[in-house]
């Protein structure tokens, strides 16, 4: 069950925190923090600080709670946003081969996954949400607050890129 | 708008839709929604505190500027001799003891430009520890630290990032000279019991008596021991030693 699919937001109850009487926090929680962490990972390349950017976001929706009719859409939309920040930071730092750092998990050498680190951020967030959280293009030009035309030349030039890095 | 692209790249979106689901799955999220509201608590004391320590933190930058100016060796050693013992004392970050710790494993992560990440992992009665050195100073450690500043705990007379994971798991983050100190330890008992084990720890120039893992570079270039300063110093150490006394002043 993806996060879209929580009766987060009944058009019956604007009020989520209604909807979740008492413990809906921890509903949310447990049931979409796994793929968060996954979208931030994909998206920052970094497990440590996936994890420091989907607490932080559920932190963020914790502390709004009150005023959130959609919790979970909030959520994803503050992941999406403290990625591409982490990465902008980084891009200032001069630090983007810590992108492609080294998991100890899986040392397993991987060009394509070498290759989206060398994006810029905003190709590398188009593509982690077109092709892994496969969103139609209406849908991330809303999360990314750019144009749907900007997100088709995003992921064209993104793939373009790929293929350059991989197949010099 | 919404239908999947069929120009000539389908291979590469399938391809890169391979890695990312492989990527995604390779590693399992953990799950504490504790955590949560421990940093919302936080959040809520740094917003009350964080004024109030950056005062602190301009009026001590301003007497240590002073004092430097006036005599730098001896504010040196008289204004802050426990944390000296840590920071740089050359053009290369100092190797670092934990007493009472047995060193599991030293190596070094090497990335394009010449950037090396040390890395150590420690173990006792249990207990592990990993310490993660990252150049870059201060962007790096609010970097480190999701651009926050949590001076909830002090390391080294240091302010530093706790970050309690609820599960016995803890990380705090320091900054040392130019490095970010990020120790990672688990089966604690407590941040303090975390906190104390940290504490013991100084800096040595005495290469660990560990075997040394060659690290690839990033991108595919292989990485030989020995071909920076730290390997080099760990392939010409044939044994523990004493460590020499930095003397101050020294760079």
């Amino acid at each position: 069950m993806t996060e879209d699919a929580l009766p987060l937001a009944p058009a019956a109850n604007p009020r989520a925190e209604a909807v979740y009487a008492g413990d809906g926090f921890a509903v949310l929680y447990g049931q979409t923090f796994d793929r968060m962490w996954r979208l931030a990972f994909l998206l920052v390349g970094d497990r440590h600080v996936a994890e420091e950017v989907v607490q932080d976001a559920f932190a963020r929706v914790l502390e709004r709670w009150r005023s959130l009719d959609e919790p979970a859409a909030y959520l994803r939309t503050t992941v999406v946003n403290r990625s591409r920040d982490v990465l902008r930071r980084r891009r200032l730092v001069g630090r983007l081969a810590l992108l492609a750092r080294r998991e100890v998990i899986d040392p397993t050498p991987d060009p394509l996954w070498d290759a989206l680190a060398h994006l810029p951020a905003a190709q590398r967030a188009a593509l982690v949400l077109r092709f892994y959280e496969d969103l139609p293009v209406r849908d991330v030009a809303a999360l990314l607050k750019v144009r749907e035309g900007t997100v088709k030349s995003l992921v064209h030039r993104g793939l373009a890129r790929l293929r350059e890095e991989i197949h010099p | 708008v919404n239908t999947p692209s069929t120009s000539p790249t389908t291979g590469l979106e399938d391809a890169l839709r391979a890695t990312l689901r492989r990527r995604a799955g390779s590693v399992p999220p953990r799950a504490d929604a504790g955590a949560v509201h421990r940093r919302v608590h936080r959040r809520r004391r740094r917003r009350q505190i964080v004024p109030a320590v950056a005062a602190v933190a301009v009026i001590g930058g301003g007497i240590a500027v002073t004092a430097w100016k006036d005599d730098p060796a001896e504010t040196s050693t008289a204004a802050q001799p426990p944390q000296e013992s840590l920071a740089p004392r050359s053009e290369t970050t100092p190797y670092v003891e934990l007493p009472g710790w047995h060193l599991e494993r030293y190596h070094e992560i090497r990335y394009a430009g010449g950037v090396v990440e040390p890395e150590y992992q420690w173990t006792s009665d249990g207990r592990q520890m990993q310490l993660h050195l990252y150049p870059g100073g201060q962007a790096m450690f609010d970097l480190r630290v999701s651009g926050e500043v949590r001076p909830d705990v002090e390391l080294f007379g240091r302010p530093a990032s706790l970050l309690d994971y609820g599960t016995g798991r803890y990380r705090v983050d320091v900054l040392v000279g130019d490095d970010t100190f990020e120790f990672d330890g688990e089966r604690f008992e407590s941040a303090d019991d975390f906190l104390a084990a940290i504490a013991t720890a100084h800096g040595t120039s005495v290469a660990p008596p560990a075997e040394v893992t060659a690290e690839p570079i990033e991108f595919g270039v292989p990485y030989e021991v020995g071909a920076g300063p730290n390997a080099t110093a760990i392939a010409e150490a044939p044994a523990p030693a004493p460590a020499p006394t930095a003397q101050p002043g020294e760079k």
